[in-house]
């Protein structure tokens, strides 16, 4: 049962993992949090189920759509909403943050409708390994496969371009990294594609592991935010592990206590992390 | 003052005038109906108000009530939400000013709602669905009544099905509210009374977007089938999936909440010949036959879900009564509920307003012949009624036989 | 409908207007005068409606309570109770900046809902509470929807009372010197701890008692009762529009924004039953995009707050 829950929680926690990365970015850059995070990756899973469910795409060519144009929107919120907000302290942008994600939320939910939408309808049986004590679903595998892949390209484009590097100093200390010259414009605009394209890929691999529903993405922004308080703001390889230890503590937590505190359990990890070391596993100074 | 003030207090004006407009009307008879038209059970919903409208029609064009007056059903959603529902209630009896209620959906929204708005303010309710048996005993000064059969019948037969289909042990999944824990603990008796053994029985909260944690501990033991009290939208055909692609389950028992084509969609093969229980209509009297074509007519669809009936005949039955107590006052309304319907009065059709009116004005008692059978109340507003059992066949809901109590 | 049904429905339409003003006023306290960030407004108004339901109903089986206690202390309980859940809320996030109190104050809405909605025993579930006994309910009889108005109209002049006479002492000065600035009013020799702690119980006392007005009023709470996003956002637009740290803009404010709010009700009831969900989608989709706009626009929100003297 354990190592069960321990794959589920690897599952999950890789998900809430890409939604942290990017969420921990814009924090680090921008210095707000960005409150409609959960919300940008319910919306890339339904354009996926716009391009391959009901455009009858495939959901490869879907999935790259989907997160284009989720990396539009996040741009879009920045160009239409936050920038203008930047001069006034940051509780304005965040509360803008929280309008974003509702609009968004209820646009799902008057194209799309409240009902639960799947990608695929009909269902797949599980693999059976160690005498039936792990069951695992094909798209769980590709899930993992997924998801490993886009960490990794992070790790690439963050420690080997010009642009990744730049971005990570200037999530380290935006003062200091205006002076040696970066050109901020630009790196705000491709962190809101990169996280866009992130939060999007976890929105599709999420949907495609239970289904869609509008509230998906809301649910797992608390989860997100931990991920990202526990690895350090800022941080995005901090946010990777986090959302791990996230998912699978969650996940883990069933065996103890009763499943409906699962979403609880993010939550105190987070408190007991504010409390021990607010900066983090490895952030600067709050 | 400044123009910006100004501004704000011409626009406030301005809202509350766009805001009061929608209260003015011409006189009717008006009747609430507080149905989910959003929210989990909103595909349920949005048919039964099918039904209450199809009576509308029925009573408007055959000589409306009273006086020729037009009977205008008013309809608030709950959402599919207790706390909505009994705010939207609260704004019937407050502000429409209505005699009379049908609804709600769920028992958990119906119970808060004749504790907390129609009994303490004298307006009749009559639910179409409820079906818990905590309804029974409410204490609702016999305000409430519903038109479906109470759910300590659906639990003995669910239990009666799974022990017919020879598990020996199962485990129950239940929606946390008063008819998920109504019926579980039907259905635990009457199992164990068959010599049955429940493994697991587990609430679960609705909407969640993963239940294998639940299911896992379901699972425990290796009980032979799952049974689910759910809604589709609010869990259940998740948990359907999710006990089935996990391998935790491949045998279920439905209940009422589940028969809807959509639970078999994509999975058809795996879920062919399962079983499921529904509250239906007794045998016998035209009122279905009748019913089904008129639903067909005016949806040109059959009736795919359960409780259009059993809605129909709620306005039905409030149109007798106010009809009967010449006025459209929740007490005089009260009373003539219980005195107009009468096993051995005149047969009234669902079609057969007209008839019913005249019958009134001569003094007459009236056997309804509903769309969901005979209607009539015992003394505390329960009826008597059967329990539909359903199969999957072919990916489409069958109902195969009645159990009647 | 006569004139009794406009009327009727005014007095209706003022109580709720008057129980969010509760919350907006509360929420002014903590960000208006002290700059926190609390969007987890439900949650403390969900612990206001609860407390009263256990303090004030008939003893029950089948949870906690009822106590059977005078009205007057559930509100006063309810209060109470909020502001030891702000007080617990803020030690772990007021020394830190401000989105921390944010992203705490949204899992404590979540947590909340997730006890009453799984402790059956505390809460009786899902299934709620209902039969809250209603104030002055025979005395007043069949007027008793304005009565409970001008219960709810005592509450509010009492709380813009406190909150002025607050907001003027050195101790709201100090308040904003230190939303102002918090290094140099750490550098006065201000234990900015302690004074955002007192703002953010203040306001979460407000909410307590709004909460349990509420629940008076509809006489039954269940978990649902407490949307976290759309309440709570509801009640940051009114501060917003109305003027943030302007007590009596907040309180035009609520009545605008819930104005606005119902009157969207209105006209999406217009439309076809056929798209009843997309209307109520819609409404949340309108007035955010309101807030946007006023956000952009008119950063002071109708009311900008009063220049006080420095000294």
């Amino acid at each position: 049962m354990a190592l069960q829950l321990l794959l589920n929680g690897l599952i999950l926690g890789s998900i809430i993992s890409l939604g942290a990365i990017g969420l921990s970015l814009i924090y680090g850059i921008l210095n707000f949090g960005h409150f409609a995070h959960g919300d940008l990756m319910t919306l890339g899973a339904y354009f996926a189920y716009l391009f391959t469910v009901q455009l009858a795409l495939p959901l490869p060519i879907a999935f790259v759509i989907a997160a284009l144009l989720t990396a539009l929107t996040a741009n879009l919120l920045n160009q239409i909403l936050y920038r203008h907000l930047k001069e006034r302290d940051s509780v304005t942008i965040m509360i803008s943050a929280v309008g974003a994600a509702l609009i968004i939320r209820n646009l799902i939910q008057m194209f799309w409708g409240p009902q639960l939408k799947f990608y695929d309808r009909s269902i797949q049986m599980p693999v059976v390994l160690f005498n039936g004590l792990l069951r695992i679903k094909p798209t769980q595998i590709t899930i993992l496969i997924l998801s490993s892949v886009l960490v990794i390209g992070v790790h690439l484009f963050l420690s080997k371009t010009k642009l990744g590097k730049a971005m990570r100093a200037m999530s380290d200390n935006t003062a200091l990294a205006q002076i040696t010259g970066i050109n901020t414009q630009q790196v705000i605009f491709w962190t809101w594609v990169m996280s866009g394209v992130l939060t999007s890929s976890a929105g599709i691999l999420l949907a495609m592991d239970t289904h869609l529903i509008p509230i998906m993405g809301w649910n797992l922004l608390l989860p997100m935010f931990a991920a990202v308080i526990l690895g350090g703001i800022g941080s995005p390889y901090g946010a990777m592990f986090g959302g791990l230890v996230i998912g699978i503590s969650q996940e883990l937590s069933t065996m103890f206590i009763s499943a409906s505190y699962k979403p609880g359990i993010a939550f105190a990890i987070m408190i007991l992390m504010l409390l021990i070391k607010p900066s983090g596993i490895m952030g600067r100074k709050v | 003052m400044k123009l910006k003030s100004k501004a704000a207090i011409l626009f406030l004006v301005f809202v509350m005038i766009l805001g009061s407009a929608g209260v003015l009307a011409q006189e009717t008879v008006k009747i609430g109906t507080v149905l989910p038209i959003t929210g989990g059970l909103a595909s349920y919903g949005q048919v039964s108000r099918n039904g209450t409208l199809l009576a509308q029609k029925q009573i408007n064009e055959n000589g409306g009530l009273l006086d020729g007056l037009e009977l205008e059903l008013i309809n608030v959603d709950t959402q599919t939400q207790a706390q909505v529902g009994v705010d939207a209630a609260q704004r019937l009896v407050n502000i429409n000013n209505v005699p009379a209620i049908v609804g709600a959906m769920s028992s958990g929204i119906t119970v808060p709602i004749v504790e907390s708005v129609t009994t303490p303010n004298e307006v009749v309710q009559i639910s179409q669905s409820a079906t818990t048996p905590v309804l029974t005993d409410i204490e609702d000064d016999g305000y409430f009544f519903r038109t479906v059969p109470s759910d300590a019948l659906q639990g003995i037969v669910a239990g009666d099905l799974a022990a017919d289909q020879g598990y020996d042990s199962i485990s129950i999944i239940y929606v946390n509210n008063d008819y998920g824990q109504g019926l579980n603990d039907a259905i635990i008796d009457q199992f164990e009374k068959r010599g049955g053994e429940v493994a697991e029985s587990i609430a679960f909260e609705p909407s969640k977007v993963s239940y294998r944690s639940e299911l896992m501990n379901a699972a425990e033991g290796n009980p032979d089938a799952l049974v689910v009290i759910a809604y589709t939208d609010d869990g259940g055909i998740t948990i359907i999936r999710q006990a089935l692609e996990n391998g935790f389950f491949d045998e279920f028992v439905f209940t009422d909440g589940l028969k809807a084509p959509e639970i078999a969609e994509g999975i058809e093969g795996y879920l062919e010949g399962m079983y499921g229980t529904t509250p239906t209509s007794l045998p016998g009297g035209k009122g279905p036959q009748l019913f089904k074509e008129m639903y067909m007519e005016e949806y040109g669809e059959s009736t795919p879900k359960p409780y259009i009936d059993t809605a129909y005949d709620a306005v039905f039955v409030l149109a007798l009564a106010i009809e009967k107590a010449g006025a459209a006052e929740g007490p005089a309304i009260k009373e003539a509920v219980n005195e107009i319907l009468d096993p051995d009065g005149e047969t009234v059709n669902i079609n057969e307003w007209a008839k019913a009116k005249q019958l009134i004005a001569e003094g007459k008692t009236i056997n309804y012949e509903g769309a969901s059978g005979p209607v009539y109340f015992d003394e505390v507003g329960d009826r008597a009624g059967a329990i539909g059992i359903w199969q999957v066949q072919d990916g489409d809901i069958v109902e195969v036989d009645v159990v009647v109590q | 409908m006569n004139l009794t049904g406009i009327l009727s429905y005014f007095i209706f339409f003022l109580t709720f207007a008057g129980i969010y003003a509760v919350m907006a006023l509360a929420l002014n306290m903590q960000r208006g005068f002290a700059g926190l960030f609390n969007i987890g407004i439900a949650g403390f108004w969900a612990v206001g409606s609860y407390t009263t339901a256990i303090l004030t109903t008939e003893p029950s089986a089948n949870y906690l309570g009822g106590f059977n206690l005078p009205i007057i202390i559930g509100l006063l309980g309810a209060g109470l109770i909020s502001a030891f859940l702000a007080l617990l809320v803020g030690i772990p996030t007021l020394r830190l900046r401000e989105d921390y109190l944010g992203i705490t104050t949204i899992g404590i809405a979540e947590i909340i809902r997730l006890i009453f909605t799984n402790e059956a025993w505390l809460s009786y579930g899902v299934r709620g509470i209902s039969g809250i006994p209603k104030p002055l309910r025979d005395f007043a009889g069949k007027y008793y929807n304005i009565v409970f108005l001008i219960i709810v109209l005592t509450v509010i002049a009492v709380f813009y009372y406190l909150s002025e006479k607050g907001i003027h002492s050195p101790w709201g000065r100090v308040l904003r010197a230190i939303r102002e600035d918090e290094e140099v009013a750490k550098a006065a020799g201000k234990n900015v701890f302690r004074y955002r702690m007192e703002a953010l119980v203040f306001g979460a006392f407000m909410m307590g008692v709004g909460g349990a007005l509420y629940a008076h009023f509809t006489g039954f709470v269940s978990p649902e009762a407490f949307k976290p996003m759309q309440t709570t956002f509801i009640v940051w637009i009114m501060l917003i529009i109305g003027g943030s740290g302007n007590n009596f803009g907040v309180l035009i404010g609520s009545l605008i924004t819930w104005g606005i709010w119902t009157g969207t009700e209105f006209i999406t009831g217009m439309l076809p039953a056929a798209y009843t969900t997309q209307a109520a989608t819609l409404r949340v989709i309108l007035i955010g995009v309101f807030l946007e706009i006023v956000l952009l626009n008119m950063p002071d929100g109708l009311f900008p707050e009063k220049k006080y003297n420095k000294n």
